[in-house]
């Protein structure tokens, strides 16, 4: 394991989404490390365990079954240890109300799930290669989402 | 309070009425009084007259005794001494009267014992003389003597009688002087309470004319007031009732029978007959309240149930306060029987129950349409994408033909959905208004559209717009639908020109049926010079889903116009479109200020 190795871990009910996000991942030039759970029941048991390298960034589907994405969110936002872990919204939703709701609730950042491939790997390049520090110091309303189509 | 008004009122009339009273009595103890001293002058008259007689009478007797006498003593004839023989007694009980007349009177009293004497000396003369003349001849010069001494003493006699009469006559005179000196005044005084009762009568009589005349108007008013109270109730549902704390009396008008489903007047008013009405459940509860109103004297509202005479159960609401008038207070009360209001308010309460749920499961039905619809949808893009990047090559040209026919469905069935979650958003409740510059938004709009307008080659030209209470996000949204549209429907020769244009505008230069009175208007109309449309459909076009033309010439989903509609409905404005056939298209809204 490399030391430059980047952490990324994805929660997400949706097999395909899944699918296309590692597939995604695998045309992007970078070391990344993906992991996913299916829920956010798995997803909080997942982060509470200790045996695991801590990722540096969520991507957090907000309609899941038994745990939604808002949910976890604050979760995390309790747990003191994960708070150097950037977490990006991943949904298919673009309504306002969505968007406020995880700003408001402490995420750095909103994307939109793109409609085609190129655009999902332009995407998540982008998403894994901010400067958090900087981000999330400057984060407003406008920077929060992030769309490319 | 003007003069009359006081003149009239009754404590001035009442202190009148007494003052008079006052003034009568004494003007009539004061006749009263002049009368019994006329009566008493009369008497005294009367009184002097009977002096005077008896002093005549005395006289004559004397005179007839006298003649008498000298009657016998030349003829010695019997028969004359009859007046003499009568004549004492006749004198005696003459004395007698007079003393009984003048026993108030010394000074008569006086005269009439000296009359007394001379009389009894005269009888002794008389006597005398005709003992003389019993003497025979030889005594003739005493028996002239005693004729004569007689003859003297008569005189004698008369001057005193004469003085008495003077006496009396005297006195009758002064009397009688008091007596004119008030018969006088008399008459004046009756005259003067005659005129004045004539007065008093007339005014009476013209004020109590008047108050009749007064009365009977009044009465009449009343009797129409009533009447059309009775109306008023019977058609409105209602009935009054009073109650005069001080007397205890309650009073139902005609239709509070009819509501309870009697016959009006049919039984007696009072607390208990109508509580009977009052359904047991209720019961305690109205005769507890009431027992308030009474302590606490203001208005009091109640609703009650009441079973009718037919057994039907009614909502009543009673609206019942006192009435202080002058030391009287009254209970007055209005009763409406509102169970028809009641089951209309509850049908439409139900009814909005049911619009809202229908509304919402609509909105829902929208929102998840159109928002579940994009997962799969994007799976498909992204899928097709996937395919068209690696899988492209090794496929035939029919498939290659068909996957870009998919993408192309799928991209449309995107902007179809994009549009829909749109119009849902704007249908929404949550819209918040505040001041915005309606000249920002519309720069906004044309960022917004910045790289279409460049590709147009078009012109766009605004006047300034003002600043409003609106929802700036959907005004925006209003100016690039509405911008956007009339780049998408500009004409292929010539570059599109679009013009803006801001007018404020009173109610009446709007149809009435456009807006709500009192009020200003924002005139604001976005003009083309664009392909323009059939004024048939100007209506029609801003229907959701209404294409006037084909997607193949135009693509488009039909909901941008209508997006337009809500908008401005939900600003309380109108929006109406004008066009023209290849000539060109006018979108004008009104805002309220």
């Amino acid at each position: 394991m490399q030391t430059n190795t980047i952490y990324i871990l994805l929660a997400d009910d949706d097999e395909d989404d899944r699918t296309f996000f590692r597939d995604a991942f695998a045309e992007i030039k970078i070391n990344a490390n993906v992991n996913v759970v299916h829920d956010g029941e798995e997803l909080m048991s997942y982060l509470k365990r200790t045996d695991i390298i801590l990722p540096h960034i969520l991507f957090l589907d907000l309609n899941m079954p038994r745990k939604n994405g808002l949910e976890c969110l604050a979760e995390i936002k309790q747990l003191e240890h994960l708070n150097d872990m950037a977490v990006a919204i991943y949904s298919t939703s673009a309504s306002e109300k969505d968007i406020e709701e995880s700003f408001v609730r402490g995420a750095n950042i909103y994307i939109k799930k793109p409609n085609d491939f190129d655009s999902l790997i332009k995407t998540l390049n982008i998403a894994t290669t901010i400067n958090w520090q900087y981000h999330t110091d400057s984060l407003n309303k406008d920077t929060f989402l992030l769309r490319i189509e | 309070m003007r003069i009359k008004d006081f003149v009239f009122s009754s404590p001035f009339l009442k202190v009148l009425f007494v003052s008079l009273i006052f003034l009568l009595l004494f003007l009539s103890s004061i006749i009263y009084k002049n009368t019994l001293q006329v009566s008493n002058s009369t008497k005294w008259v009367v009184h002097s007259y009977k002096v005077h007689l008896a002093l005549d009478r005395l006289m004559l007797t004397l005179k007839d005794a006298e003649t008498g006498q000298r009657g016998f003593i030349m003829t010695h004839d019997k028969n004359y001494l009859k007046p003499y023989l009568g004549s004492k007694i006749k004198v005696r009980s003459t004395l007698a009267q007079l003393k009984w007349l003048s026993s108030d009177n010394t000074e008569q009293e006086k005269n009439i014992e000296k009359l007394e004497e001379m009389v009894e000396l005269r009888f002794g003369y008389l006597r005398y003389s005709m003992y003389q003349d019993s003497l025979g001849s030889m005594n003739k010069q005493n028996l002239k003597e005693s004729l004569d001494t007689g003859r003297n003493l008569m005189d004698t006699i008369e001057v005193h009688a004469n003085k008495m009469i003077a006496l009396e006559q005297y006195y009758l005179e002064k009397r009688n002087e008091n007596y004119v000196s008030k018969t006088t005044v008399t008459p004046l005084l009756i005259l003067l309470i005659v005129l004045f009762s004539l007065a008093i009568f007339s005014m009476a009589y013209f004020k109590i004319n008047k108050d009749l005349s007064v009365m009977e108007e009044t009465n009449r008013q009343l009797m129409i007031t009533n009447e059309s109270n009775r109306q008023a109730e019977k058609i409105g549902g209602f009935c009054t009732w009073t109650w005069d704390l001080k007397t205890g009396e309650l009073k139902y008008s005609d239709n509070l029978y009819e509501l309870l489903g009697c016959e009006p007047q049919s039984f007696k008013p009072t607390r208990k007959s109508f509580t009977a009405f009052i359904h047991p459940e209720d019961r305690q509860k109205i005769t507890e309240e009431a027992a308030a109103l009474l302590i606490e004297n203001k208005q009091l509202i109640q609703h009650f149930r009441v079973i009718r005479k037919d057994g039907a159960i009614r909502h009543f609401k009673s609206i019942a306060r006192t009435i202080d008038h002058k030391d009287k207070r009254t209970v007055i009360g209005i009763m409406n029987d509102i169970t028809d209001q009641n089951e209309a308010n509850f049908a439409i309460e139900q009814r909005n129950f049911e619009l809202e749920q229908i509304n919402g499961e609509l909105e829902s039905f929208n929102h998840v349409t159109s928002h579940d619809l994009q997962e799969p949808l994007r799976k498909i893009q992204t899928f097709i994408s996937r395919i068209s990047s690696n899988d492209m090559d090794s496929m035939s040209e029919t498939g290659r033909e068909y996957i870009g026919k998919i993408l192309s469905a799928a991209t449309k069935m995107r902007t179809l959905i994009d549009d829909l979650l749109l119009f849902s958003r704007t249908n929404k409740a949550d819209k918040i208004f505040e001041k915005a510059d309606l000249n920002e938004l519309f720069q906004n709009s044309l960022q917004e559209l910045a790289q279409a307008i460049q590709e147009k080659k078009a012109t766009v030209t605004a006047d300034p717009l003002p600043e409003l209470q609106v929802i700036p996000y959907q005004i925006q949204q209003l100016f690039t639908n509405l911008i956007s549209n009339s780049l998408k429907y500009s004409r292929p020769d010539i570059n599109p020109a679009i013009t803006i244009r801001s007018e404020k505008i009173s109610i009446s230069q709007m149809a009435p049926s456009e807006a709500k009175p009192d009020k200003i208007f924002y005139q604001i109309s976005v003009s083309d010079n664009g392909m323009g449309f059939d004024p048939q459909f100007s209506e029609s076009i801003f229907t959701l889903f209404q294409r006037l033309h084909s997607s193949s010439e135009f693509p488009g989903t039909g909901i941008g116009l209508a997006i337009c509609k809500k908008i401005i409905e939900n600003h309380k404005g109108t929006i109406k479109a004008q066009g023209r056939l290849n000539e060109g298209a006018v979108f004008t809204f009104f805002l309220p200020e």
